[in-house]
């Protein structure tokens, strides 16, 4: 139809050269359902009123009707599915085949890709930093002296922070948050101010740690077994796999506390630092030139005002921690434990018909929060110095069950402390 | 998934000065060999550079001119040919984003290599067997098509995913107008100048009912989300900067037939949409005319 009415309007010549250059003539005509004689008014005029009565003659004829084409967008109502789904699929295949048409952007800041694609500490660059307003800190009068050794200069009232400063730092701060996952320790990321809790979250999916973007809650470890005391716990192998038939154990264990805090907002949450500090436990902060750089152990100079900022310090965080957790599962899979394990977990009892002779090593690792059960792991293939010895561990555990109070010994864990 | 994953990561590390984006003139498959030799059988290298390197640099310093500095500024072309196309004010923009998208579409569905004969494959075939009675109709109805616009344009081979009616079709754009679905604002596929209120319903507003009245698609119909319901699968450029150069001016058909030639039946195949349902688009239609 559309030859016909296209040709149509075109002009006459156009006929006769769609008739000479076709190789037979006849073939593509007979298509057409007008003859050469009408004349190309009568068929403008008629095309349209054609068209409906074709439309009607063949609803009339056949058994499912002929779907009528909507103008906008020459679909048809029939054309697809309501199936949601199947239009998402499609759409994705067309974006990715022709989405990208046309010209070539060049690589440009994208601010979903900072939580969905964080960068690497590898990708910490003066530039990178630079573009997420890290350097930026505050008024001169708001300074905290002690920030001096971090401070480069004094630009429009403000006080600006060294970039080599800041990313010497971040990469230390990321070593370490790579140490304490390699080593299975518990991380924990925290950001309270508004719109961090998405990097927050990010973060600790990535290194497989806890997050908090909502106030902490004063105590939670240094009264721990109030606040925390009835949190889930579970025991998990060196593979990260859970191992049923510890719950009546665990249920009198004592709380557990993270390794190492992350902390994007110091300023706000000196409760929490301090906390950290009275329980030996270390910290990594972002501080800003008003921000004191003594509350945490290893402190990042950078603009915890900025989001953009704060994105990139937890992404390259949570990807170190990610590193960290790659590591720890490799060496667990060719048999290495990267951590101690638990002291004073008994195995089960399935277990201990099992294999009645092996040690009971367990392993207590933090994780959701949860206890590690080493599953009768040679002991010549343990990595770590100074584990027990057998009767050693069996007197100690003797000691533990017998005695009444263990619960509340100090206060402190009964994790070993090194 | 993978892969796109690594390709943002390091895209950290390739962005020296994150900045904000600028539009570059994209390159095809072998573009060197191409601006050297043109393309075999259809475009000489002066042709060439005419049609592609210039034209393309042309629409692309358009665009930048256009968007930088505005809140569009980091928007792919084809998103900004759908969202310029409801806008008046933006016509301009428009009209540039979507010959950029249009003539790359253009270069990069030719078969460039001199040596080697595209055919399409046995479903394609299987497609236009069904849609078009054959090969030999779709060339005669495509070309002729071409031929008959008067004035610069392009002809489009699009799928509709239409189950029951025929999944391809022929479609006109005049001048800058665009296939997609989103863009249908400005789609242009008639030439307003040969048409009256009669002939043509867009034009004719008057009445709910009667001779005169739009015809009433009930029930109304819901479009298909993300502009699914039209693929454009191949497309021949008729603007006279492709081919004036080379072919002369009466030389379009020579052109149009010489481009049939030349096409990538492979690109065509994989711009095709696969239904995830089995079986769709397979039922035979029940009328052929």
């Amino acid at each position: 139809m559309i030859i016909r009415s296209l040709v149509a309007r075109s002009g006459p010549r156009t006929l006769g050269l769609a008739r000479s250059s076709s190789r037979s003539s006849s073939r593509p005509l007979r298509r057409f359902l007008f003859t050469e004689t009408d004349s190309i008014e009568a068929a403008t005029e008629n095309s349209l009123k054609q068209t409906q009565s074709l439309e009607a003659q063949l609803n009339a004829q056949l058994q499912q009707p002929v779907p009528s084409i909507n103008p906008a967008t020459h679909g048809t109502s029939a054309a697809l599915s309501d199936n949601v789904a199947e239009q998402y699929y499609m759409y994705k295949q067309q974006s990715k085949q022709t989405g990208k048409l046309g010209t070539d952007l060049s690589p440009h800041y994208q601010p979903h890709t900072l939580l969905n694609h964080p960068p690497s500490p590898a990708d910490v660059t003066l530039e990178l930093l630079l573009a997420s307003q890290a350097h930026q800190g505050h008024v001169t009068s708001l300074w905290n002296p002690a920030n001096a050794r971090y401070i480069h200069g004094i630009r429009q009232g403000i006080h600006i922070i060294s970039l080599e400063v800041t990313a010497a730092h971040l990469r230390r701060a990321a070593k370490v948050v790579q140490e304490v996952a390699r080593r299975a320790g518990m991380i924990l990321f925290v950001g309270t101010r508004d719109g961090q809790d998405r990097a927050v979250a990010r973060a600790a999916e990535l290194a497989k740690g806890y997050h908090l973007f909502e106030r902490w809650i004063p105590g939670s470890i240094t009264n721990g077994q109030q606040i925390l005391g009835r949190c889930q716990t579970k025991v998990v192998n060196e593979l990260d796999q859970d191992i049923p038939g510890f719950e009546e154990q665990l249920y009198d264990r004592p709380v557990l506390r993270p390794d190492l805090v992350v902390c994007l907002n110091p300023l706000e949450n000196y409760v929490l630092l301090h906390e950290c500090a009275l329980n030996n436990i270390p910290t990594i902060g972002v501080i800003d030139t008003n921000a004191n750089p003594t509350w945490v152990t290893y402190p990042i100079p950078a603009n915890d005002d900025s989001l953009r900022c704060i994105q990139v310090i937890a992404g390259v965080l949570g990807r170190a921690g990610e590193a960290g957790q790659k590591l720890r599962l490799a060496a667990a899979a060719n048999g290495e434990i990267t951590y101690r394990p638990a002291q004073d977990l008994r195995p089960s009892q399935s277990e201990r018909s099992e294999a009645p002779d092996a040690s009971a090593e367990s392993a207590e690792n933090t994780e959701s929060p949860s206890s590690r059960m080493g599953k009768n792991v040679p002991r010549a293939q343990v990595d770590e110095a100074g584990l027990v010895d057998t009767d050693e561990m069996e007197t100690k555990l003797d000691e533990v069950t017998n005695h009444e109070s263990h619960r509340t010994r100090e206060g402190r864990s009964i994790k070993a402390t090194s | 998934m993978q892969a796109e994953a690594r390709a943002v990561a390091g895209a950290w590390r390739r962005m020296r000065t994150p900045c904000r984006a600028r539009h570059w003139v994209p390159t095809l498959e072998r573009h060197a060999e191409l601006e050297q030799h043109g393309i075999p059988g259809l475009l000489d290298a002066a042709a060439f550079k005419t049609a592609y390197t210039d034209y393309q640099q042309l629409m692309v310093d358009e665009l930048n001119a256009f968007t930088v500095g505005k809140p569009d500024q980091q928007q792919e072309t084809k998103a900004l040919v759908i969202e310029f196309a409801r806008d008046p004010t933006k016509a301009h923009g428009f009209n540039v984003a979507s010959m950029a998208w249009n003539n790359h579409f253009f270069f990069r569905g030719l078969n460039t290599r001199p040596n080697v004969q595209s055919r399409p494959s046995t479903d394609l075939q299987h497609q236009i067997n069904k849609d078009f009675s054959s090969t030999d109709t779709l060339r005669q109805t495509l070309l002729d098509t071409a031929d008959a616009m008067f004035g610069p344009g392009f002809v489009w081979l699009v799928q509709t995913n239409d189950s029951e009616f025929g999944n391809l079709r022929i479609l006109p754009t005049y001048l800058a107008g665009s296939p997609l679905s989103g863009a249908h604002y400005r789609r242009q596929s008639h030439n307003l100048n040969t048409h009256n209120p009669d002939s043509y319903h867009a034009l004719n507003k008057v009445g709910s009912f009667g001779p005169t009245a739009r015809p009433n698609h009930a029930p109304a119909a819901r479009q298909p989300l993300g502009g699914v319901d039209v693929v454009p699968l191949l497309c021949v450029d008729t603007w006279e900067h492709v081919w004036l150069q080379q072919y002369g001016i009466r030389g379009k058909r020579a052109f149009l037939e010489k481009w049939w030639d030349r096409i990538d039946w492979d690109m065509v195949a994989q711009n095709m949409t696969r239904s995830p349902r089995p079986g769709q688009g397979t039922r035979q239609p029940q009328f052929l005319y």
